[in-house]
């Protein structure tokens, strides 16, 4: 709850609750900044005469450190040395909990490209104040988010493709088991909102693909809180399970906690191939904390998201912001589910 | 029968890009070549798009139903001409191991322009060929339009690719 911002003559965040029960334009995001990598830089000379990087390189170069133009593929922090700059660790914000009202000048869009159809679409997003934004949970706690700038995400439900219905009991894990021949192909991104005293050990996905069970589990180890909800968002496809394993970051109280995808163990889940047919299903999730304990789920879809990318800001003050916001990577269905 | 050159060409040529590139990077990563513009749903980065642009006859022997052995065999003999585009994209957050470095963005466009020319010239028909296929002469522009598409965020480049083999029909 945020208390101690002043909301402007509009009040937007007043004006979107009403708004909300009149229409859908009011939209409940997720917002997200990719990390930001070390840049790769050069420092010393090839003094030696040898080539590449061996023991020769020991004599500085004149002047500051000449950047590339690239980035490393970490982005730990580091010192500034050898071949290094000055980085500060800098993952993926991925943060749930961001409500706009939303103006669809073009929602959702064929577009006939050399590509094919590709749907595309802009829109403007009205938010609350800066103040107000940097005000609400893990948006107030992470020293990484300062404002919305370009290239930032916001992630929407386009559509929900399966909604499970709410839970209250005490349990180690609770299992959605789905109806037959559910598809799961139109799926990018699994979300829920969970309150417990216990710890949040794994989601997991399973399915029939061909005949055979397949999995996607999400691994991690995150302490809930018992009195505030926390939203996981997490996606379902394009998941590398080999070196590098894909993760994704979860945010609570504006510490990120990394979740690494896996197969449990068994064939990993190719949700595309999840067409719709008793053999190609998509069967159930579980959502399992390390011990039993009282849970409370809500809120749970599995949706097919649209991804809007920030092209432009208007900052009114106290009132609202504007953002203007493209979506660029559209897709068709319809080649999901033949292609796989 | 009729010669299926230009189909054998383009598919030798797309299969060797791969597979020789391939052979290049971390087993478990891919380069993908696509002999079209691959849709949204489709494409996988780093991507390489072979593209034809032109293609025609470019010097012909001896005219045409010319007498070919003591068996008597009328045909004709010419040089044929192709040229392809080859494309590369790379988006923002593509990483691919390369011996022990790994290479993003411009690094990795650098690294695939020079090996893509390496490989398109050097490559051995004979080992992707379909049909028996004589080519005469191949050689590969210089890569131009290097650069960012700061809407998508991908790094590309293009270059002008050409080939000339021997048509016989008979």
């Amino acid at each position: 709850m945020v208390n101690n911002v002043k909301l402007g003559t509009v009040n937007m965040p007043k004006l979107m609750r009403n708004l909300s029960n009149r229409t859908r334009q009011v939209r409940d995001l997720v917002f997200h900044r990719d990390a930001i990598y070390n840049k790769a830089v050069g420092t010393k000379k090839d003094s030696d005469g040898s080539p590449g990087a061996g023991g020769g390189r020991t004599t500085d170069l004149a002047g500051p450190a000449v950047s590339f133009g690239y980035e490393e593929s970490s982005n730990t922090t580091q010192s500034t040395g050898t071949d290094q700059a000055y980085h500060l660790s800098t993952p993926a914000l991925h943060l749930p909990g961001l409500t706009a009202l939303q103006s669809p000048i073009i929602s959702r869009s064929g577009k006939l490209e050399q590509s094919g159809h590709r749907i595309t679409g802009a829109c403007t997003f009205y938010l609350p104040s800066l103040d107000y934004i940097r005000a609400l949970d893990n948006f107030s706690e992470t020293t990484q988010f300062d404002e919305i700038e370009t290239y930032d995400k916001l992630l929407d439900i386009e559509r929900v493709i399966i909604n499970p219905d709410d839970y209250t009991g005490t349990t180690a894990s609770k299992v959605y088991t789905f109806s037959d021949k559910q598809p799961g192909y139109e799926i990018d991104r699994v979300q829920f909102k969970i309150k417990t005293s216990g710890t949040l050990d794994y989601i997991l996905l399973t399915g029939n693909e061909g005949g055979t069970p397949s999995y996607l589990k999400w691994d991690g180890n995150l302490a809930l809180s018992s009195t505030a909800f926390t939203t996981i968002d997490l996606p379902v496809k394009d998941l590398v399970i080999t070196s590098p394993v894909t993760t994704a970051p979860v945010y609570k109280d504006g510490v990120e906690y990394s979740f690494s995808a896996g197969h449990n163990d068994g064939n990993m889940m190719i949700i595309n191939k999840l067409y719709g047919d008793s053999n190609n299903e998509l069967s159930s999730l579980t959502i399992a904390l390390t011990g039993s304990a009282l849970m409370e789920l809500k809120d749970i879809y599995l949706y097919k998201s649209a991804e809007w990318r920030v092209e432009n800001i208007k900052d009114y003050r106290d009132e609202y912001m504007e953002i203007g916001a493209l979506r660029l990577r559209g897709e068709r269905t319809s080649l999901r589910r033949a292609n796989g | 029968m009729a010669k299926d050159y230009l189909n054998v060409i383009e598919r030798a040529l797309m299969m060797g890009i791969s597979d020789k590139i391939n052979t290049d990077i971390d087993a478990n990563q891919n380069i993908y070549v696509y002999g079209h513009f691959p849709a949204t749903e489709e494409v996988q980065f780093p991507a390489v798009i072979v593209q034809l642009m032109a293609t025609g006859f470019d010097e012909q022997f001896f005219g045409q139903s010319a007498t070919f052995g003591s068996g008597g065999t009328t045909g004709t003999g010419e040089v044929y001409g192709t040229a392809y585009a080859v494309h590369i994209l790379i988006d923002k957050d593509t990483e691919i191991a390369i011996g022990s470095d790994k290479y993003k963005q411009r690094r990795l466009l650098n690294w695939m322009m020079l090996n893509i020319a390496n490989y398109v010239v050097d490559i051995n028909w004979d080992v992707y060929e379909e049909e028996e296929l004589e080519i005469l002469d191949r050689s590969l522009d210089s890569w131009n339009d290097i650069g960012y598409l700061e809407e998508f965020q991908w790094y590309g480049a293009t270059a002008q690719f050409t080939i000339h083999f021997k048509n016989h029909r008979t």
